[in-house]
């Protein structure tokens, strides 16, 4: 057994466990009073990102390099990202939600891996001089974290305009409002706080999840830059993928602005998050199929 | 009049400029621009849009050549336009943070006593003076170990904690315009020059691919390239590449810097030496052990393979062909009938048909690329603030109010951001004031 074979298995693993727990994520927000369905859902997220995480491990120690060098690699360690993401989320919200919308995602990025891209390309080869530099592990791994975390905060998005469409909303637990005083009458007896619906909990997730991911894409480009000026003498030299993550950058620093808003409350972040979800992808995968630019994976299309 | 009509206009733009609004559209039109710069190929020459971007007279709104060439979008990210909008976003950021940040901060540091609200009366927690100084003394407790400080006016108290996360907002700004000012600094008064150099010899700076008005290129001073070589992966692919530079100055004095390569640039007196590309020149060949000759190597590629093929004339119609395909490596020599001869190393000797040569050097030229950046500093520094204010923006500023009113006790708070948390926190310190009080 080679140790591409072994990889393969493991990524199969993987791409069959999300599926399962997917299944079960989507039968957990149907049954909701099954707690035994939530515990098999986290333990089997926990088994997939082990996997994950074995693979990139093993990878890494037979090619002596973090593996994110090409369009596999990286699929790979984002599909982990997701899902590392994910439970970290779990552990802090208990929310069902975030599975059931995250793993539609890394089912897609690890069968796009494992399936859609010929061999050659999920092949390791020795590095390129440009990119034998401990930067590409701190700027590309922080880069796909970013990603994994503003894939999901902008797919709470979209998830909170399906929810919410046709319906008039007026939301407290908007990060706008410095005015607004929460009461309490503090007795023995009573006490009286409020707790948002399901709407305002998922507008509050989005919003605290991609407060997360955009200080990580900020230092993803930030790094990117100062290698780029190790390597070649320029921080800057408007590459497509360099423009497109510029591109993401600014629209979710215009989302984050559009939070401090009361003009803008409610809907109107929520689809900057969602045009940020496709540009996302666009800045991912789209530029990297055009074979053009320093950032270019080749082009399989 | 017209003192107060430019005293109105002033105080207009300066509204628009601080709005919040303006300043979201002004990151729109950035970002429309970016990615009308990805989408339509940048520094092409006039016949590549001319070919790809036709004019068509039967589209009115057709996005052709000549429009692309009249408003400069075939270099959108240097045309004065797109320096403007920078600028208007510059200016935005400025007064943002002196009409809107810094007064905001200010507002925050002050205290904020507030009355009661009008609530009917519950189970009152207090009755008497004795209890009321107990509940101050209590309250401030309770703040103090969730952070918070605090300001007591006889029967209300005030606390506020996450100051920093006020502070954070102007430090962004403050960045951006860093990274912007470093920027301009390296576009006016920075240059980048390529060179390709032969190992051996000696060379000045000269081959100026871009720079600003106000530059200084050190064109008298004299550098040599000292050596050049290859290391290879074990499936012959390059690994890196390295280049051995000296310094040489008027006296001929010869200074010896460390090797550099890819991802380890050369530092001389504010002068970035980069390692970026290197060739295979040429073959010299001894004859017969007596003159030396030249020949140009042309680089084929089949595949992935790259190679480098010399002829050398043997006798009449009759050619030996010379393959290298590593630097300083194998030499492969093949007749011209195609068949392997030798497989030689350099200084090898090689008797073929009565004639002796041997192959002495692959000459190989060395690119560098050479640049002065007196903005780099500003732009890292900006960096440096962006990504701490970023994190530090996160820091909730919270506010707290407690007022003993009507012989009831009201907790009041607000945040600006973290509502969920800031409400756990507010029960949590509502908690702890009535365990303490019951003790």
């Amino acid at each position: 057994m080679n140790n591409f074979s072994i990889e393969n298995q493991l990524l199969n693993i993987s791409f069959l466990l999300i599926l399962i727990t997917l299944i079960i994520y989507w039968l957990n927000l149907i049954i909701t009073d099954l707690n035994i369905l939530k515990q098999i859902s986290k333990f089997s997220t926990i088994i997939i990102n082990l996997c994950l995480s074995i693979s990139l491990i093993y990878r890494w120690i037979n090619n002596h390099y973090f593996p994110l060098s090409n369009l596999y690699e990286s699929l790979v360690f984002l599909t982990w990202g997701l899902t590392f993401i994910q439970l970290i989320l779990e552990k802090q919200n208990q929310s069902k939600l975030i599975g059931a919308i995250n793993l539609p995602i890394a089912l897609f990025t690890i069968g796009f891996a494992s399936l859609a891209l010929p061999n050659e390309m999920k092949e390791a080869s020795p590095l390129v001089p440009a990119l034998r530099s401990n930067w590409l592990m701190m700027h590309v791994s922080v880069m796909m974290i970013s990603y994994s975390t503003l894939i999901i905060g902008s797919l709470l998005s979209i998830l909170f305009l399906i929810v919410s469409k046709g319906k008039n909303i007026e939301l407290q637990g908007s990060s706008y409002n410095t005015k607004i005083k929460t009461n309490f009458i503090i007795n023995s007896i009573s006490r009286k706080y409020n707790r948002l619906n399901l709407l305002e909990s998922i507008d509050n997730l989005s919003y605290r999840v991609i407060g997360l991911g955009f200080p990580l894409l900020t230092i993803g480009i930030i790094s990117g830059a100062v290698w780029a000026n190790e390597a070649w003498g320029s921080y800057w030299s408007w590459d497509p993928k360099e423009t497109w993550a510029l591109i993401t950058w600014l629209i979710f620093a215009i989302y984050l602005h559009t939070r401090l808003n009361k003009a803008w409350n409610g809907k109107k972040p929520a689809l900057i998050a969602s045009l940020g979800f496709i540009v996302v992808w666009i800045c991912y995968l789209g530029v990297n199929f055009l074979g053009k630019g320093l950032h270019s994976y080749g082009w399989i299309l | 009049m017209l003192f107060t009509n430019k005293k109105n206009v002033r105080w207009i733009l300066l509204k628009i400029f601080s709005n919040l609004n303006f300043a979201i559209c002004i990151l729109f039109i950035i970002l429309f621009f970016s990615m009308l710069g990805s989408i339509i190929e940048q520094h092409q020459s006039l016949a590549y849009y001319q070919n790809l971007y036709p004019i068509k007279s039967s589209n009115i709104m057709n996005f052709n050549w000549k429009l692309i060439i009249d408003l400069g979008l075939d270099h959108i990210y240097e045309s004065w336009w797109f320096l403007f909008i920078l600028i208007i976003l510059s200016c935005s950021l400025i007064i943002c943070t002196f009409s809107v940040q810094l007064p905001s901060l200010r507002n925050a540091r002050r205290w904020k006593f507030i009355n009661g609200y009008s609530t009917t009366q519950q189970n009152c927690l207090l009755s008497n003076n004795i209890y009321i100084n107990k509940s101050i003394i209590n309250i401030v407790a309770c703040l103090d170990e969730q952070g918070y400080y605090c300001f007591n006016r006889q029967l209300k108290l005030y606390g506020y904690k996450g100051l920093i996360g006020r502070i954070a907002p102007i430090i962004v700004h403050i960045s951006l315009m860093v990274i912007l000012i470093g920027a301009t600094i390296s576009f006016t008064n920075g240059f980048i020059v390529q060179e390709i150099i032969p190992v051996g010899e000696i060379f000045h700076i000269k081959n100026i691919l871009g720079s600003g008005f106000n530059n200084s290129v050190p064109i008298y001073s004299t550098f040599r390239v000292n050596d050049f070589y290859i290391n290879y992966n074990i499936d012959d692919s390059i690994k890196q590449f390295f280049s051995q530079l000296s310094y040489v100055d008027q006296h001929g004095y010869k200074r010896v810097y460390p090797t550099i390569f890819v991802n380890s640039p050369l530092k001389f007196k504010g002068i970035t030496f980069y390692q970026t590309d290197w060739q295979i020149n040429a073959l010299r060949i001894q004859l017969d052990s007596s003159c030396i000759v030249q020949y140009k190597l042309n680089k084929v590629q089949i595949g992935k393979s790259i190679f480098w093929i010399c002829h050398l004339p043997v006798e009449k119609n009759k050619y030996l062909f010379i393959i290298i395909s590593k630097l300083n490596h194998e030499i492969y020599i093949y007749n011209s009938d195609g068949a392997l001869l030798f497989t030689s190393f350099l200084n090898q000797k090689i008797n073929i048909s009565n004639n002796s040569f041997r192959i002495i050097e692959i000459m190989s030229s060395t690119g560098l690329q050479v640049k002065v950046d007196p903005g780099l500093l500003f732009v890292y520094l900006g960096f440096a603030l962006l990504i701490i204010s970023t994190f530090i923006s996160y820091i909730s500023y919270s506010q707290i109010w407690f007022i003993i009113s009507n012989k009831s006790c009201y907790l009041n708070g607000s945040t600006n951001r973290a509502i969920l948390s800031f409400e756990e926190e507010l029960v949590l310190i509502s908690d702890h004031y009535i365990n303490n009080f019951n003790e």
